[in-house]
């Protein structure tokens, strides 16, 4: 089951900065990735994916180099900078921060159970 | 590359400003689609039916194209407010220089030319009153070894009431008793009658006989405030100047009504009369305008007393020798701002810039004008005019009328050099300035108008162009005179 676009709007820079930490990656491979952490529950579009990394290069989060891949063709491969880790850090605490929250207003699950 | 996903990628990426992150984005993309194509399409596809699926896939290239644009903005876009404020900032500095530019070159800078050069014709017939009065020299120079100014202060008043004899407010009072005494004979005769008159001592007004000159910057009230002008700037300069103690000159014109009717009653008119001459150079002496017009005055008074007490002995100066001393008195200060404007005295007036013909009533008046200008003009804010080497020829042409003057050397701290630090943003005595722009409600800590760049200059050609009087009116109605008698010669020939 995929998850809604609504609640994925505002995250996908969250997402790039969080598989990036791990090590440098190029768009396919963060689209790919993605779907396949996700187990195919969120899916980023190439309309989304590529909008967030030119604009957090822009930003300075992350940087680019191109390299050749698999020794066919040239990739462009990005990486995250301090700055980025800084923001994801950040990120990452409102993140959690807000799933708390609405594990708190929304605990549906638990209130079925003990009802 | 199939060309269906090639038009789909330039289509996608042909927003990007930026021609170099436009072919990045290309090449990025492109190699994204091979991606696709090796990992998610089925291989027996061919390439055309590969493209197809690969494009109904992807977004549509008009919204990925406006996405991708917005991602790489360029960064005066990024930051619309940072962009929006610092264009207004360079646009606001820009009105400011183009601004003040316009307006002082434009039209304060005329205004106050035409104010401070005096029409041809006012120049022709103030050259020939000094003509005239180089050869009557109805006030010579005096040698300057014995100065009258205490003895002037103890009876005038002016600065510190210390030892000053109060006797003028009694001398003042019987005055008034018979205020028009000068035109109507009862009233004279009342005068003469009155036993008060004989009772005032104005023996001190003889002793004025053993000096030579007058020299109010001797006074130790005065000469103090004239020293502690050195460690000030311009605008201090100037306001210690405006703010100096006045020796009420004009009393001496009092006290000298009162010496004759005594002399005159002790049947010595004419050596009280005689005395006039000396006194009235003895003032002229000190070189203020305002001097000038007492010792003037004193001398009209020689002759109206002459004619009231029937003193025929006497020699008296021909009123058209006063009137004229008056007129270029006056037109002096005109005469002298203009040559601060050019660094010099205009060639036709070298020759009668002395003391005896008036000049330093125009030296007393104007030389503080360009000192006071100095930190409005200098130093200078990029882009505006440097005026360096007008103050420098105006300083040394100060320096050159002073010494004229004898003034030189009590009046050096006024040229001083504004001392570092002194002339700082937020001021104090700022109120005088400004209030002559209109009435304002502050008392304290103004900002310093000499420390806005660009606002400066027009602040100090209003300034100049409101505290300039017209100084020619004198000529002006000499010439509406003359012009109106040539006129009616004319008529009646």
């Amino acid at each position: 089951m995929s998850v809604d676009r609504e609640l994925l709007k505002g995250s996908s820079k969250t997402l790039i900065l969080q598989l990036l930490s791990e090590r440098s990656r190029h768009g396919y491979d963060l689209t790919s990735q993605i779907k396949k952490l996700s187990n195919g529950a969120i899916e980023v579009s190439e309309g989304a994916i590529y909008p967030a990394l030119h604009s957090l290069e822009s930003d300075g989060f992350i940087k680019s180099e191109w390299k050749n891949g698999d020794g066919k063709r040239k990739r462009k491969v990005y990486k995250i900078t301090p700055s980025g880790k800084k923001l994801l850090k950040e990120k990452k605490d409102s993140w959690h921060k807000f799933v708390a929250a609405m594990g708190d207003l929304i605990p549906a699950k638990r209130i079925c159970w003990e009802a | 590359m199939n060309k269906h996903l090639k038009s789909y990628l330039k289509k996608s990426v042909s927003k990007i400003s930026d021609p170099v992150k436009r072919k990045s984005a290309y090449l990025e993309l492109r190699s994204h689609v091979f991606d696709l194509m090796e990992n998610e399409v089925r291989e027996d596809l061919s390439e055309e039916q590969k493209a197809k699926m690969i494009i109904k896939r992807l977004p549509t290239a008009k919204d990925f194209s406006r996405k991708l644009q917005y991602a790489n903005r360029p960064w005066y876009w990024r930051y619309p407010l940072l962009t929006l404020s610092m264009s207004g900032t360079v646009l606001t500095a820009f009105v400011i220089i183009l601004g003040s530019h316009i307006f002082v070159t434009e039209y304060l800078k005329p205004q106050l030319e035409q104010n401070v050069i005096p029409d041809q014709r006012i120049v022709d017939y103030m050259l020939r009153d000094l003509e005239y009065l180089d050869k009557v020299n109805i006030f010579p120079r005096t040698t300057r070894t014995k100065n009258a100014a205490e003895l002037l202060n103890k009876y005038l008043g002016g600065v510190d009431s210390k030892g000053r004899d109060d006797q003028l407010q009694v001398v003042q009072k019987l005055l008034q008793k018979y205020h028009s005494w000068k035109t109507d004979p009862s009233k004279l005769k009342m005068l003469l009658s009155d036993s008060e008159l004989m009772s005032i001592n104005t023996s001190w007004i003889l002793e004025l006989n053993h000096y030579d000159h007058v020299d109010f910057t001797k006074l130790s009230g005065i000469s103090s405030k004239i020293q502690g002008a050195h460690f000030s700037n311009s605008i201090e300069k100037i306001s210690t100047w405006a703010s100096m103690p006045i020796i009420e000159i004009s009393n001496l014109r009092t006290w000298y009504s009162l010496f004759v009717l005594q002399m005159h009653k002790r049947g010595k008119t004419e050596q009280g009369l005689s005395l006039a001459k000396k006194i009235s150079g003895l003032v002229q002496s000190n070189g203020l305008l305002v001097d000038h017009m007492v010792a003037l005055s004193i001398l009209k008074d020689q002759r109206l007393f002459a004619e009231l007490l029937n003193s025929n002995n006497i020699e008296l100066t021909p009123l058209p020798t006063l009137e004229a001393y008056k007129r270029v008195s006056w037109a002096w200060p005109g005469v002298i701002n203009r040559s601060y404007h050019e660094g010099r005295i205009p060639t036709a007036f070298q020759k009668y810039a002395k003391k005896e013909l008036g000049l330093c009533a125009g030296v007393g008046e104007y030389f503080m004008g360009f000192q006071g200008m100095s930190d409005f003009l200098y130093p200078e804010a990029p882009f505006e005019t440097s005026f360096r080497p007008q103050l420098k020829a105006a300083k040394t042409l100060a320096a050159d009328l002073l010494k004229k003057c004898d003034r030189h050397e009590e009046f050096k701290p006024f040229l001083a050099e504004t001392p570092e630090g002194k002339n700082k943003i937020w001021e104090e005595n700022m109120i005088e300035v400004w209030s002559m722009a209109g009435p304002i409600p502050f008392k304290e800590y103004l900002p310093n108008p000499s420390r806005i760049p660009y606002v400066r200059r027009v602040v100090i050609y209003f300034l100049m162009s409101v505290a300039i009087p017209s100084y020619t009116n004198l000529y002006m109605d000499l010439i509406k005179k003359e012009g109106v008698s040539s006129k009616n010669a004319a008529n009646s020939g």
